[in-house]
C-alpha cells in the first residue's frame, strides 16, 4: 500500500507541475489543484498508513491510528478551497479585463497594436 | 492565566467579522468599526510588549490545553515589538485609506482586519501548523488587498503572486508533514527538544534530564533534515531573498498605496518567522552548542551558515540595481524594501546576539519608513495628477511639505545622517565588525547605500524640480483637493520615524533584551513545557 500511495502522490505532483508551467490560467489552477491533492495525501500519510484502526487511544485498544494528520489534511483542504475559489475568481477577472486567458494577461488592444508596429517596421 | 497574548488576534477577527455583517454601502459606520479595533489594537499591543518585557515569555495555551499536546500562542518580546509595529502600521495605513482609497471597492475593511489576524497570529503562535494557518489567513487578505480597486496591472500582479504563494504553502505542507512524520510533534518548543534526540549516526545514544529520549531513528535524520531545508525556503520566500524575490517588485508597485504600506509590514513576518524559528528550534549554531552538550550530533549542523551571507548580499546588490532602474516612486520604494529585506537576512546568518538586536532595531525603522514612503509616493502621485508617481517630467509639484516628507524619507531609507536609517544601518555595520564577512558585508551594504542615495537624488529632482522647457499641457490639468486624512496618516509614520531617533537608546535596548531571549532558546522552551521529561509519549504505529 506504500508503494501505491508514493506512486500516486509522485503522479498527481508531476502532473501538477507540468500543468502549473503552462501559460494559459487554467491548466495553471488545475496544476495546482493537483499538486494539492498530492501534498494532502503526502500530509495524510505523515500520521503512518494503518488500517481498521480507530483514531482513539483507549485502555481495550492496542492498535489505533493518529487522529492528528486527519485534522491537519481537513484544514489544508479547506484553505486550498478557498485559494483555489479565490484564484479562479481573479483569472475570470483577468479574462475579461484582457480578452485573453494567457497569464501575462497583455491587454488585446495593447498586443494587437503593437504587432501592428512591428510589421509596419 | 494572562489572557493579553491572544488579545492582538482576537480583536481585529471580532472587528472583521462585524464588518463582514454591516451593510458594505455604510462606509462611515465600517470606517468607524475599523477604526476603533486598530485603537484597540494599538492599546493591547502596547500592553503586551511592557507584560512580555518584564519576565519570560508569556504562555497562553487555548482551552488550557497544555503543550505539546495543545495549541499555544507565545508572546515573546519579538513578537510582542512585532505586533506593536504591526498595530502602529496598520494605524496609518487605515487612516489613509479612509480617505477614499477604501471606497473603490467593497469589503475593504473586513479583509484589512483580518489580514491583521493572519499577521499578529503568525508573530504570536508556538505552534508551526498555526503559523501555517495564519499565514494563509495573511495572504488570502493580502491577495483581496493586492486586486482591490481593480485594473488590470492589479489582476496580473494578483495572479502571478497568488500562484507563487500558493506553490510556497505546498512546499510549507510537505515540510509541516515531514515534521510530524519524523518528529511527532508540530509545537515549536517541543520539536526544539525533539530536535535534540535525533542523532545524525546509529552510534550516538541521547541522555535529557536523566530520560532516555531516542523517538527519531538514525535512518530518519535525513528527513528531518530536509524538513528544515524546506521549512526555511518557505520563510525566505516570503521574506523574498534573491532567488525566490521576483514577485516582490511587481506586487508590491502595483497595489494601491495604503496596500503597499501594510504589506511592509509582510516580508517582515517571513524574516520574523526564519528568526524565530532558527533560534528557537536552532537549525543554525545556537542549538548546535547545547547539542554538542547533549553528547548528540547536530543535524541541523551546517543547513544554513555559510550561503545565507551570500544570497543576503546578493539580494542587497540586486535590489540597488532595482532602485536605480525603477520607472516609477512606488516601485523604487518596492524596491527598497526588497533591499531592506537582504540587509536584515545577514543577521540570521551570522547569528549572534548584538547583530540580532541591530537587526531587530532596523526591522522595526525600515519597516516604518517602508511604509511612510509608500504613502508618500502615493501623496506625489495625487500632487502630480494624471502621470502619478512616474519619473516623467511634468509641472511643478507646488506643496512644500511634500518635498520636505520626500526629503526626510529619502535621507532615512538611503542611511544618511541623523535619520533613522542610519543609526540603523551603522549598528548593523558595528555589530558585524568581528565576523569574517566583515569586508564584503561593508563593502556591499555602503556601495548599496550610495547607490540608493544617487537614485533616490535623481528621482527627487525629476520629481519635484525638472519641467519640460516648452509649456505643458498637463500643466492645465485640475487636481483634487489635498486629503487631509492621507496627509496625516503620512506625515503621522514620518513623525514616528523621527522618534525612533531620539528614542534610540531605549529601542535599542529593548531590541537587545528581545535578542538575548532570542538566543537563549531553553528560556522560551521552559516556559512552554515546564517538565517535558515528564511526558508520556505514545510509541508510534
Amino acid at each position: 500500500m506504500e508503494a501505491m500511495l508514493a506512486v500516486a502522490i509522485g503522479l498527481l505532483f508531476g502532473c501538477g507541475v507540468y500543468l502549473m508551467l503552462r501559460a494559459r490560467t487554467l491548466p495553471v489552477i488545475l496544476g495546482l489543484a493537483l499538486i494539492s491533492y498530492a501534498v494532502n495525501l503526502f500530509l495524510f500519510a505523515s500520521g503512518r498508513l494503518v488500517i481498521n484502526a480507530p483514531p482513539i487511544i483507549h485502555a481495550d485498544i492496542k492498535h489505533y491510528t493518529d487522529p492528528i494528520p486527519q485534522a491537519l489534511v481537513l484544514t489544508a483542504i479547506v484553505i486550498g478551497f478557498g485559494m483555489t475559489a479565490y484564484i479562479l475568481t481573479l483569472a475570470l477577472r483577468g479574462l475579461s479585463e484582457s480578452g485573453d486567458d494567457h497569464i501575462d494577461m497583455v491587454e488585446k488592444a495593447e498586443s494587437t497594436s503593437s504587432t501592428q508596429v512591428k510589421k509596419r517596421h | 492565566m494572562n489572557h493579553s497574548p491572544i488579545l492582538p488576534i482576537i480583536v481585529p477577527f471580532i472587528a472583521s467579522i462585524m464588518l463582514l455583517m454591516m451593510n458594505a454601502t455604510q462606509l462611515s459606520w465600517q470606517r468607524g468599526v475599523s477604526a476603533l479595533s486598530v485603537t484597540l489594537l494599538l492599546a493591547v499591543s502596547i500592553n503586551l510588549l511592557l507584560l512580555a518585557d518584564q519576565s519570560a515569555p508569556l504562555v497562553y495555551a487555548l482551552g488550557e490545553w497544555q503543550a505539546p499536546f495543545g495549541i499555544v500562542l507565545v508572546a515573546d518580546r519579538l513578537a510582542a515589538l512585532a505586533v506593536l509595529t504591526t498595530a502602529v502600521l496598520s494605524a496609518s495605513a487605515l487612516l489613509y485609506a479612509s480617505g477614499g482609497f477604501d471606497s473603490k471597492g467593497r469589503h475593504f475593511h473586513a479583509v484589512f482586519q483580518l489580514q491583521l489576524v493572519g499577521i499578529n497570529g503568525a508573530f504570536l503562535t508556538g505552534d508551526v501548523f498555526n503559523l501555517f494557518v495564519f499565514f494563509e489567513i495573511m495572504l488570502l487578505a493580502s491577495y483581496i488587498l493586492l486586486a482591490h480597486g481593480g485594473g488590470l496591472i492589479k489582476s496580473r500582479a494578483g495572479f502571478a503572486y497568488v500562484i507563487l504563494n500558493l506553490a510556497g504553502s505546498a512546499v510549507f505542507l510537505i515540510a509541516l508533514g515531514l515534521i510530524y512524520g519524523t518528529l511527532g510533534t508540530l509545537n515549536l518548543a517541543d520539536i526544539a527538544i525533539q530536535l535534540k534526540t535525533v542523532p545524525a549516526s546509529e552510534a550516538s545514544l541521547v541522555r535529557l534530564s536523566g530520560a532516555l529520549l531516542k523517538t527519531v531513528p538514525a535512518s530518519e535524520a535525513s528527513l528531518v533534515r530536509l524538513s528544515g531545508a524546506l521549512l526555511m525556503t518557505v520563510f525566505l520566500l516570503k521574506a523574498a531573498v534573491l532567488p525566490l524575490s521576483f514577485w516582490l517588485p511587481h506586487a508590491y508597485s502595483a497595489a494601491g498605496a495604503p496596500v503597499a504600506a501594510f504589506f511592509a509590514i509582510m516580508t517582515k513576518v517571513g524574516i520574523v518567522a526564519l528568526f524565530a524559528i532558527m533560534t528557537k528550534v536552532g537549525i543554525v549554531a545556537i542549538l548546535h552548542v547545547q547539542m554538542i552538550a547533549f553528547n548528540a550530533a547536530p543535524v541541523m549542523h551546517g543547513l544554513l551558515g555559510s550561503w545565507l551571507i551570500v544570497a543576503a548580499l546578493v539580494t542587497i546588490v540586486f535590489a540597488a540595481l532595482g532602485i536605480l532602474s525603477a520607472k516609477s516612486l512606488q516601485s523604487l520604494v518596492a524596491w527598497l524594501i526588497l533591499g531592506s529585506a537582504g540587509l536584515l537576512l545577514i543577521v540570521p546568518s551570522l547569528n549572534n546576539v548584538v547583530i540580532t538586536a541591530a537587526g531587530l532595531y532596523y526591522l522595526v525603522q525600515s519597516a516604518i519608513v517602508g511604509a511612510a514612503f509608500f504613502m508618500m509616493a502615493g501623496l506625489i502621485s495625487n500632487a502630480r495628477g494624471r502621470v502619478g508617481d512616474a519619473f516623467v517630467m511634468t509641472t511643478w509639484v507646488s506643496d512644500n511639505k511634500l518635498k520636505l516628507g520626500y526629503f526626510i524619507l529619502a535621507a532615512t531609507a538611503a542611511g544618511l545622517p541623523p535619520f533613522s536609517g542610519f543609526i540603523g544601518k551603522l549598528m548593523l555595520l558595528f555589530a558585524v565588525k568581528e565576523s569574517v564577512m566583515m569586508p564584503a558585508i561593508w563593502a556591499v551594504v555602503l556601495i548599496a547605500s550610495l547607490v540608493t542615495t544617487i537614485a533616490l537624488v535623481k528621482a527627487g529632482s525629476r520629481l519635484f524640480w525638472e519641467m519640460p522647457i516648452d509649456g505643458d499641457p498637463l500643466s492645465q490639468e485640475r487636481l483634487p483637493p489635498n486629503n487631509k486624512r492621507q496627509h496625516f496618516a503620512t506625515f503621522g509614520l514620518i513623525a514616528i520615524s523621527l522618534l525612533l531617533i531620539v528614542f534610540a537608546k531605549p529601542l535599542s535596548d529593548l531590541t537587545l533584551r528581545a535578542a538575548q531571549q532570542l538566543h537563549a532558546p531553553e528560556q522560551y522552551i521552559h516556559a512552554v513545557i515546564p517538565h517535558h521529561a515528564d511526558i508520556q509519549r505514545g510509541v508510534r504505529p
